[in-house]
C-alpha cells in the first residue's frame, strides 16, 4: 500500500451565481493514488465544484490547496500548471482537426512560429500506447465515436502531465464496454500516484470503482464514504432529499379516455445508444401522470418527441388521433400545451414584451390571429388576464419578461399554456428555482386544471412534486420505462433508488 | 416612450456627428478649411437640383436598405443585396424593353420579375444555410461574384443590343420606362422619378409584415430566440428561407431606377456601390422604416453635395470618408447609446431603491 498522500483540498469553497448558491462551504479532501468519486443530482453543484478546481470559475470565497501549497487559479492555464486536467462532460474538441492536433493544441512543441509536427504526432503516439489507448492519432476528430473522442480528450489531460484527473460524468455517453475501459485506464493512472476525480450519478458504478465518495446536495456536502463500507441504499438516501409531502387527496377520480398515448417511442441516432428507448404509455383526461428520473435519463427527448421538435419513431397519439406526422403548431392547434424544462430557453423569449410573449405559441389562432395580422389588443388582453389570473407580479403587460422574477415568469407560462384550456399538458419543471409562495401557486392551477379533465404529463426532479402531484409515477432510467408506481406505495427514499437504477420492479430493496 | 423614441434618434445623431468629427479631421490634417468646405457643400446642396437629385438618388439606397432590414430583423446579414440587383437589374431592363404590353401592364410585370430574379438569388445562400449550415455572408458574397460573371456572359453573348461599341441590352422605350412623378420646372433635371412611389409602398409594405402581421412577429421570436421558436411551433428555418426571399425580392429592384429612369437599357453605367450604401442607411435607421428612408437621404445628400468640391479645389473623397465612417459609427452609436441607456436605467434602479429605502428607514424610524 503506498503511502496516501493529500493531493487537493478544498476548505470552505463558496461560489454564488446571483442569489442562487451553487457550492456553500465545501470541503474536499482528494488523496493521491485513489479514484474520489463525487455524487448528487443534478444541480446539486458537483460540475461547479469540479469547474473551480480546474481554473474555469473562481470560488466567491474558500481556499485550493494543491499538494500542500494554495493556489489561486486566475485561468484554466494555472491549473494546468498545478496539474489539474478535466475531461468534460461535453468534449471540446475541434473536430476539423486529428486527434494529434487536438492533443497538442495550445502547447505545441518547436518555436512559436514552427509546428513540431513529427515530434508532437511522435509523443502523442508514445503517450497513446503507454497509458494503453488503442487511438489512430492521425484520424480526423470527425470521424471518431463517443468513446473515441473521449479518449482524446483524456490525452490532451495526459499530454500536460496532469496529476489530478477530473472526469465530468464520463460513462453518460458511453456503451458498458467502453466504461470498462475507461475505468480501467483511471486504475492505471492512480497506479501511478495520479488522483481521478469522478462525477457520476450512477450509483453502481461508484460503488464498483471509487475508493472514496463524497455526496453533496443543493451545493452542501452531505456526506462522505468509504466505498467499501457504504451500500446503495444509503448513498441514495443521502443524495435525494427525504421529506414526506403533503398530500392533497383528490376529489373526483381520472377519467378513462386516453388523451396521450406513446406507443414504442425512441429518439436517438443510429449507431448511438438511444437516449429514449422504446418507451410507450398512456395519460388518460384529469390524470397526472409523473415522470421520475435523474436528469439525462430521457426526459428531454420524450418532451421534444412529444412536441414534434426531435426526430422519433413510433407513435404518439393525442384523443385517440395518431399525430406522429405533424408539426409543432399542428400539435399545439389540437390542445397540447407544453411548459418547458428551461423557461429562459424556450419558455420566453426575454427581450420581448409580456404582450409578445403572451401569443408564442398561440400566434396563429384567435385572438392573437386576425387575418395576417398580428393583433396586439388580444396579445395585450391575453397578457393582461394571465397578470390577472395567475397573479404574475412586478410587470405590466409592456413590460420585457426580463423584468420579471423567475418565480413570476414561471406563473406568466403556466397562466399562458393554461389559459388556452387545452387537452393535454406536458410540463417539464413547472416549480424549478421558483419560491414556495410561487410553488403553491402553480400547484393549485395544475390541479384545478386536473380537475377540469385536463390529462397532464408531468417531469420533475423534485419529488416532492411528483409524489404530492401525480396519480401515477413512472421511472425513466438509461432512457426506458423501469418502473410503474403509485405515489401511495413510495417513498421518496424508495423513488430514488429507482432512479439511480439500485432498484428495479419487482426487486426487493438492496 | 420619450425615451424610446429619444434613444431611437440618439444612434443615428451621434453616428452623423462622430462622422463629421472624422471627416474634420481628415480635411484639417489634410491642409483644407473644414468651415469653408461644409459651407460650400451645404450651400450647394439645398440648392432645389440638388435636394431633387439627392431625393431621387435616395430611392435605390432605401430599397437596398430596406432589402438588408428585412433579412436584419431575423438576424441575417444579407451581403448579397449586390448580387441579386445586378442580375434582377439585367433581367428587368429585358423584359421592359421586350414584353410587347403597355406600360400599365409592362411595368407591373418588370418590377414582378426583378423581385423573383433578385428572390431566386437570395434562395441560394438561403437554401445553404438551412440544410448545409453555411453562412449567409459567405454564400451570398461568393454569389455576388458568381452575379458579375453571369452579367457579364448574358449581356455579351444574348442580351446585348446591335453590334459595334454598343455593350448595353436594348433601349427601353417611354412604354417600358418608368414615368416621371412629377417636374418641379425649377431650373435643368427637377423631375422627382415616379420609383419614389415605388419605395414609399415597399416601406409601407415593409412595415405592415415586419410589424403588423403574425409573420413579422414569427420571424421576430425566430431570431431573438430560436429555441423559443421552435417550442412555439415556429420553423426557425423556414423563417430563414423566408426572410432571405424577401429581402432578395425588394433587393431585386434596387437597380431598376437606373435601368428604367436614367440609362433607360442594362449597361456598364448601373452604380456598383448601392449596396454598401443601403447598407449603411439600414444600420443608420435601424431597419425601421422611416429610420431608413432619413438614413438613406442623408446618405444622399451628402454624396451630391460633396460632388461640388471638386470645383472649389477640394477632395471630393470628402463625401466618401463621410460614408465611410458612418458605416463603422453607426454600430459604434448605437452601442454607445445602448450603453448610455443601460447606465441611466441603473442609476434610476439605484436611485428609486435608495428613495424607497429612505421611506422604509423613516416609516420605521
Amino acid at each position: 500500500m503506498q503511502k496516501q498522500e493529500e493531493l487537493v483540498r478544498l476548505t470552505g469553497i463558496v461560489k454564488r451565481f446571483g442569489a442562487f448558491t451553487a457550492n456553500d462551504r465545501i470541503d474536499l479532501s482528494v488523496k493521491a493514488g485513489t479514484v474520489h468519486a463525487i455524487v448528487g443530482e443534478n444541480g446539486a453543484g458537483k460540475s461547479t465544484l469540479m469547474k473551480i478546481l480546474a481554473g474555469e470559475e473562481h470560488p466567491d470565497e474558500g481556499t485550493i490547496t494543491i499538494a500542500g501549497e494554495p493556489r489561486t487559479f486566475s485561468s484554466p492555464r494555472d491549473a494546468q500548471r498545478a496539474g489539474i486536467g478535466i475531461v468534460h462532460q461535453h468534449f471540446l474538441l475541434a473536430d476539423a482537426l486529428s486527434v494529434w492536433e487536438n492533443v497538442v493544441l495550445a502547447d505545441e512543441p518547436g518555436s512559436a512560429l514552427r509546428l513540431d509536427s513529427r515530434a508532437a504526432r511522435r509523443s502523442v503516439e508514445e503517450l497513446a500506447a503507454t497509458n494503453g489507448f488503442p487511438v489512430d492519432v492521425n484520424a480526423v476528430v470527425r470521424e471518431l465515436g463517443v468513446g473515441g473522442r473521449q479518449r482524446v480528450e483524456i490525452l490532451k489531460v495526459l499530454y500536460r502531465d496532469a496529476r489530478i484527473i477530473i472526469l465530468d460524468e464520463p460513462t453518460a455517453v458511453l456503451v458498458p464496454s467502453e466504461a470498462q475501459s475507461l475505468f480501467a485506464a483511471m486504475r492505471a493512472f492512480t497506479a501511478e500516484g495520479a488522483a481521478v476525480i469522478f462525477i457520476s450519478h450512477k450509483l453502481d458504478e461508484v460503488l464498483d470503482f471509487a475508493d472514496e465518495i463524497t455526496v453533496i446536495r443543493a451545493g452542501e456536502v452531505v456526506g462522505h464514504r468509504i466505498a467499501s463500507e457504504t451500500s446503495a441504499a444509503e448513498l441514495a438516501s443521502l443524495m435525494v432529499k427525504v421529506a414526506m409531502p403533503s398530500v392533497s387527496p383528490r376529489s373526483l377520480p381520472p377519467g378513462d379516455d386516453v388523451v396521450l398515448s406513446a406507443d414504442n417511442l425512441s429518439v436517438g441516432l443510429d449507431g448511438e445508444v438511444a437516449a429514449l428507448d422504446d418507451v410507450s404509455f398512456a395519460v388518460h383526461s384529469g390524470e397526472i401522470v409523473g415522470i421520475a428520473g435523474v436528469e439525462g435519463n430521457g426526459q428531454s427527448e420524450l418532451l421534444l418527441a412529444l412536441l414534434g421538435r426531435a426526430a422519433s419513431t413510433g407513435t404518439v397519439s393525442l384523443g385517440g388521433h395518431d399525430i406522429s406526422a405533424l408539426t409543432t403548431e399542428q400539435r399545439r392547434a389540437r390542445g397540447m400545451a407544453y411548459i418547458p424544462e428551461d423557461r429562459h430557453k424556450d419558455g420566453l423569449v426575454l427581450s420581448m414584451a409580456l404582450r409578445e410573449n403572451a401569443a408564442l405559441g398561440y400566434h396563429s389562432r384567435a385572438p392573437i390571429k386576425r387575418g395576417p395580422w398580428f393583433s396586439r389588443s388580444g396579445a395585450a388582453a391575453a397578457a393582461a388576464s394571465i397578470i390577472e389570473k395567475f397573479d404574475v407580479r412586478g410587470g405590466s403587460v409592456a413590460s420585457l419578461a426580463s423584468s420579471l422574477s423567475g418565480g413570476n415568469q414561471q406563473k406568466f407560462i403556466v397562466g399562458r399554456e393554461l389559459g388556452s384550456s387545452p387537452d393535454v399538458l406536458i410540463a417539464a419543471h413547472p416549480t424549478r428555482g421558483v419560491d414556495i409562495g410561487a410553488q403553491s401557486a402553480v400547484w393549485t392551477e395544475l390541479t384545478a386544471a386536473r380537475d377540469r379533465g385536463l390529462g397532464m404529463l408531468l417531469i420533475s426532479a423534485d419529488l416532492d412534486e411528483l409524489l404530492s402531484l401525480s396519480d401515477r409515477l413512472l421511472v425513466f432510467y438509461k432512457g426506458r420505462i423501469v418502473a410503474e408506481l403509485l405515489p401511495s406505495d413510495v417513498d421518496a427514499q424508495e423513488l430514488g433508488e429507482y432512479m439511480t437504477g439500485v432498484r428495479r420492479q419487482g426487486e426487493a430493496a438492496a | 416612450m420619450t425615451r424610446r423614441i429619444l434613444l431611437t434618434i440618439a444612434g443615428p445623431v451621434v453616428s452623423v456627428l462622430l462622422a463629421l468629427l472624422v471627416t474634420t479631421l481628415f480635411l484639417t490634417f489634410g491642409g483644407y478649411s473644414a468651415a469653408s468646405a461644409y459651407e460650400v457643400m451645404w450651400n450647394y446642396g439645398i440648392e432645389p437640383a440638388s435636394l431633387v437629385s439627392a431625393l431621387n438618388n435616395a430611392v435605390p439606397l432605401y430599397l437596398a436598405g430596406i432589402a438588408a432590414a428585412f433579412a436584419l430583423r431575423m438576424g441575417l446579414f444579407n451581403i448579397g443585396v449586390d448580387g441579386q440587383y445586378r442580375v434582377a437589374a439585367l433581367a428587368g431592363a429585358v423584359v421592359a424593353a421586350n414584353l410587347p404590353l403597355p406600360l400599365y401592364l409592362r411595368l407591373p410585370i418588370t418590377l414582378l420579375v426583378c423581385c423573383l430574379v433578385g428572390a431566386l438569388w437570395a434562395l441560394v445562400p438561403a437554401l445553404l444555410r438551412v440544410y448545409r449550415g453555411v453562412s449567409e455572408v459567405i454564400t451570398s458574397i461568393l454569389m455576388n461574384a458568381i452575379a458579375t460573371t453571369v452579367v457579364a456572359i448574358l449581356l455579351a453573348n444574348v442580351f446585348r443590343s446591335g453590334g459595334g461599341q454598343n455593350t448595353g441590352t436594348a433601349i427601353i422605350g417611354a412604354d417600358g420606362a418608368m414615368p416621371a412623378l412629377v417636374d418641379l420646372g425649377i431650373g435643368n433635371r427637377t423631375s422627382i422619378s415616379g420609383f419614389l412611389v415605388l419605395a414609399i409602398v415597399v416601406g409601407i409594405v415593409f412595415y405592415l409584415i415586419q410589424y403588423r402581421t403574425t409573420f413579422g412577429f414569427t420571424l421576430q421570436v425566430a431570431s431573438k430566440s430560436p429555441e423559443a421558436a421552435e417550442s412555439a411551433g415556429i420553423k426557425v428555418n423556414r423563417r430563414i428561407i423566408w426572410a432571405m426571399l424577401g429581402s432578395g425580392a425588394i433587393a431585386g429592384l434596387v437597380g431598376l431606377p437606373h435601368v428604367l429612369g436614367v440609362a433607360f437599357r442594362f449597361d456598364g453605367t448601373l452604380p456598383t456601390d448601392l449596396m454598401f450604401t443601403g447598407l449603411a442607411a439600414a444600420l443608420l435607421g435601424r431597419s425601421h422604416p422611416i429610420g431608413v428612408a432619413v438614413g438613406a437621404f442623408v446618405l444622399a445628400f451628402v454624396e451630391r453635395s460633396s460632388q461640388v468640391l471638386g470645383l472649389v479645389q477640394l477632395p471630393t473623397e470628402v463625401g466618401s470618408v463621410f460614408m465611410a465612417v458612418i458605416l463603422l459609427s453607426s454600430a459604434i452609436g448605437y452601442w454607445f447609446t445602448d450603453k448610455a441607456d443601460r447606465r441611466l436605467a441603473l442609476w434610476n434602479a439605484i436611485r428609486s431603491r435608495r428613495r424607497a429605502g429612505a421611506q422604509t428607514v423613516e416609516a420605521s424610524s
